[in-house]
């Protein structure tokens, strides 16, 4: 999946003012993962690392591992990218915006594609994503989309609901056995 | 008190020329070193009293050295022996007990001087410590001296201490209000008994600012700054420096409450973690 200049200055500029803790990336071009892998290391992000997934992103195994990766990690973004066979990819979509956390991204590389036929029937992706955005703690943030091209239309998705309310009692939270 | 520098304290030293001043509980220094450059300007002294001062006040003090003489003693036991100021700036332990002794040894002090009383000006005439009394050191006080008291927060228009409070690290006082409990209460018990003529203002915001005119101090610029503090454009411009304050509050109630998500979803994420370990390792362990 190829994304356009612009789309990389996004990328960087969301590293440099999110400063993940970890990056999911699902089914990246390895270029990203370089260009991922070279931002933390200037930016000189203690602890941080990618953690990289190939293959069906909805394997309960893959999403188990994902998960079990992110350890406590408390920052964590997520560059998802379909694959070809991915006509509507909403619940691959659900299964990894549960791992964004409160005010980084989610961010959905290619949504300028999605159109899985010929004919009149396109934007696909885009629909994912609005039914994402209808159904969970997202916001598509348009200030990413005002360059000339990209190939990320839509596709930034900042996590700006779900917070914890300060009156929620988690009882469990204090009280991990030492077992 | 640092916060009504610009707009109320800088005015009344300007107008008012004192040629010495005491400033009690001076903590990080932030109103002190206005104050000591102003010293600085016109060769007035400082008398900075804090028994327990972090180190930044010495950082400050130390960039005037020929301005200021400072006291590491509690106020009660320096006030008597310094000559009397023209002016003091009064922060220092917000209980009944001290700030009304503060006052009477500072008169004395000007009376034995055969000098008009200085002008005062007091931190936290307002909420919470008005009516509260707080303790920086309450062992060191008679018992008879201060109120049962506890290490628990206040909420406005509760009088019992409660957890969900602010300043729930200091020694306050169990309950608000009655006698000779809180700051301002020291100082309307200290005007109705010494018989000596004098004016009170109080802006009430900020903690509460107060001013104490001596008659023998009035003067008509004095009393027209003073004026000014409640005209309506003052009042205006207070209103917004306090919306400002209140949006700035919530801005960091945002940021904290962020923080709070951002952790509480790690740890719900690694407990279930820990879990699925802990069956792995159940399931891994041989039989019997």
């Amino acid at each position: 999946m190829d994304i356009a200049p612009a789309d990389v200055l996004n990328i960087q500029d969301i590293v440099y003012k999110t400063r993940p803790g970890r990056i999911i990336t699902v089914n990246v071009a390895p270029g990203i993962l370089v260009l991922l892998d070279s931002l933390l290391r200037l930016m000189q992000i203690a602890g941080a690392r990618i953690v990289n997934i190939n293959g069906d992103p909805l394997d309960p195994y893959v999403l188990g591992e994902a998960e079990r990766a992110l350890d406590a990690e408390e920052n964590v973004l997520v560059l998802f990218a379909p694959r070809q066979e991915d006509h509507f990819p909403l619940d691959a979509l659900r299964a990894y915006a549960r791992f964004v956390s409160c005010r980084t991204y989610l961010i959905f590389l290619g949504s300028v594609f999605g159109q899985p036929w010929l004919g009149y029937s396109k934007n696909w992706f885009q629909k994912a994503i609005r039914a994402l955005v209808a159904e969970a703690p997202f916001a598509i943030d348009y200030s990413r989309d005002q360059q000339l091209i990209t190939t990320c239309p839509m596709g930034y998705l900042q996590r700006t609901g779900g917070l914890v309310s300060v009156l929620d009692d988690d009882e469990f939270a204090d009280a991990l056995s030492d077992e | 008190m640092h916060r009504f520098w610009t707009r109320f304290v800088k005015p009344i030293i300007e107008t008012a020329a004192p040629r010495r001043m005491m400033e009690i509980g001076a903590e990080f220094g932030w109103n002190t070193a206005p104050v000591l450059e102003y010293c600085r300007r016109t060769g007035c002294r400082l008398e900075v009293i804090d028994p327990a001062p972090p180190p930044a006040l010495h950082e400050v003090l130390a960039r005037y050295p020929a301005e200021h003489v400072y006291h590491a003693e509690k106020s009660l036991e320096v006030i008597p022996r310094i000559a009397p100021v023209d002016l003091v700036l009064l922060d220092g332990d917000h209980n009944w007990h001290t700030v009304y002794n503060e006052l009477q040894a500072i008169y004395r002090r000007a009376a034995e001087a055969g000098t008009a009383p200085p002008i005062i000006l007091f931190h936290d005439v307002a909420w919470p410590y008005a009516r509260r009394d707080m303790y920086y050191d309450p062992l060191e006080l008679d018992p008879a001296a201060r109120h049962p008291y506890a290490d628990r927060g206040m909420l406005p228009g509760e009088s019992e201490l409660t957890e969900a409070g602010i300043n729930g690290t200091f020694h306050n006082a169990l309950y608000e209000g009655g006698p000779r409990n809180g700051v301002l209460t020291a100082i309307e018990d200290f005007q109705a008994g010494i018989g000596v003529p004098m004016a009170f203002h109080k802006l009430p915001f900020f903690n509460g600012l107060g001013i104490l005119v001596p008659a023998a101090r009035t003067t008509p610029a004095l009393e027209a700054v003073i004026d000014s503090f409640f005209s309506r454009e003052s009042l205006l411009e207070t209103c917004v420096a306090l919306e400002t304050d209140g949006m700035r509050v919530r801005a960091e109630l945002t940021v904290q409450q962020i923080r709070l998500t951002q952790r509480t979803e790690a740890l719900r994420r690694a407990r279930s973690t820990i879990e699925a370990l802990r069956e792995e390792l159940k399931a891994a362990k041989p039989a019997g």
